[in-house]
């Protein structure tokens, strides 16, 4: 590996060095213009789906009394007054 | 139809800039005294200009944004100024790469040093508001005025500050033709010593030879180590420097700093004395200038690029975020 650092040759290891640094640079923004331009087509392209129904909970409130099943919405926070 | 254009010019600029590499390191001739590092001003002028445009173009957009309201304007001020850190930080780490050789060290606080980190700060600042405001309306309309701000010290720290600075090593008048150094004007009978970027000048004598006025110059380097008397002289038929000793620069190996007496007023005792500092006079070779001038042209469509391509991402990311509901909220 000497022979890369002797000045007859280091020149060109260097720029070989730079020009693949530039090549990496390079394919890597192109990649990520090629993505872009691709979700922006699909972005105008494809309609927007409804937003997905809010989740559903079940709760089992267990205070000594027997399991009982109550949706979110009917679900209050227990109080003080409860204990 | 526009798009195949696009593509076609990015291809372009890609080989352009293999083109801009290949001549700096095959093409470019070694600089007199700086061997291969002084091929290095191919990537750090260009960066260092770039850097100026990046944060000319988002002080535009955020104009622009206060005054229109509209997203894409931000999200341009925000990308601009992204790319013009990221030009900005090449050009510190070139130009420290270069004061290595040249200088003896990657970091001295040369006024052009200190100024170019102050500017990378205030930027970092601009990129710190942005994340630390949550409510998106504020945070756009808080970070384009703060940009604005920034903006208005890019001009004094890149170009003014560097220059009226007495002391400093950077060659600032080395890259525009028929631009140079002021130099100083000594006087025997006055102002005898005075300071030549780092250097102190001290005239110990003028006197006339033939056609010649021939000065002693007592030149002493940063930090009074190195000592060399001098003896430039000046033609008065032609009216133009004559001979222009040179001497040896601070901690660099091989470097040559050249003297020239630029006017003398013989009645009077007082003589007009510069230093040409290595880098100076760069761009009198043909091959160089046109390399140069491909790189300025390079690097600044690579700005475009960037710049407008991380301006589409952000866009896009607010579209999806507004899709998905998240909109607005942190991360």
């Amino acid at each position: 590996m000497d022979f890369l650092l002797n000045p007859a040759f280091s020149i060109y290891v260097t720029l070989a060095v730079v020009l693949a640094v530039w090549l990496g640079i390079f394919a890597l923004l192109w990649r990520l213009d090629r993505q872009a331009r691709e979700l922006k087509r699909r972005l105008d392209t494809e309609p927007q789906t409804p937003a997905a129904p809010a989740p559903r909970a079940t709760l089992e409130v267990r205070k000594g009394h027997p399991p009982e099943r109550v949706t979110h919405e009917e679900y209050k926070e227990p109080t003080v007054a409860d204990n | 139809m526009s798009v195949r254009l696009a593509q076609v010019a990015k291809i372009a600029l890609g080989l352009w800039m293999a083109g801009v590499l290949v001549s700096m390191f095959l093409i470019v001739p070694q600089y007199v005294g700086l061997g291969d590092v002084g091929r290095i001003i191919i990537v750090h002028v260009p960066t260092a200009w770039v850097t100026s445009i990046a944060f000319a173009v988002s002080a535009f957009y955020s104009i622009r944004y206060l005054w229109k309201r509209h997203m894409a304007d931000d999200a341009s001020a925000v990308a601009a100024a992204e790319a013009g850190f990221v030009f900005c930080a090449l050009a510190t780490i070139t130009g420290a790469v270069f004061a290595q050789v040249v200088w003896g060290v990657f970091w001295n606080w040369d006024p052009r040093e200190t100024s170019i980190l102050v500017l990378l700060l205030i930027y970092a600042a601009y990129f710190a508001l942005r994340s630390a405001i949550d409510d998106v309306e504020r945070r756009r309309r808080f970070a384009a005025v703060y940009n604005l701000f920034a903006a208005v010290t890019m001009p004094f720290l890149l170009f003014v500050a560097p220059r009226v600075a007495d002391s400093t090593l950077h060659p600032n008048c080395a890259f525009l033709p028929g631009s140079k150094c002021n130099g100083v004007t000594l006087q025997l009978s006055g102002e005898r010593i005075k300071l030549l970027g780092d250097n102190r000048v001290e005239l110990q004598s003028l006197e006339r030879q033939g056609d010649f006025a021939v000065a002693t110059v007592v030149v002493k380097e940063a930090g009074l180590q190195n000592s060399y008397t001098l003896h430039p002289t000046f033609e008065l038929s032609t009216g133009k420097p004559a001979d222009r000793p040179t001497f040896e620069g601070p901690a660099a190996a091989g470097q040559q700093f050249v003297m020239a007496l630029e006017s003398v007023d013989l009645q009077n005792g007082t003589a007009r004395i510069n230093i040409d500092s290595p880098g100076t006079g760069l761009l009198s070779n043909v091959r160089t200038k046109w390399a140069f001038g491909a790189a300025m042209v390079g690097f600044t469509g690579l700005f475009v690029w960037l710049y407008r391509l991380r301006a589409a991402m952000l866009v896009l990311d607010e579209r999806v975020a507004r899709r998905e509901g998240t909109y607005g909220l942190s991360a």
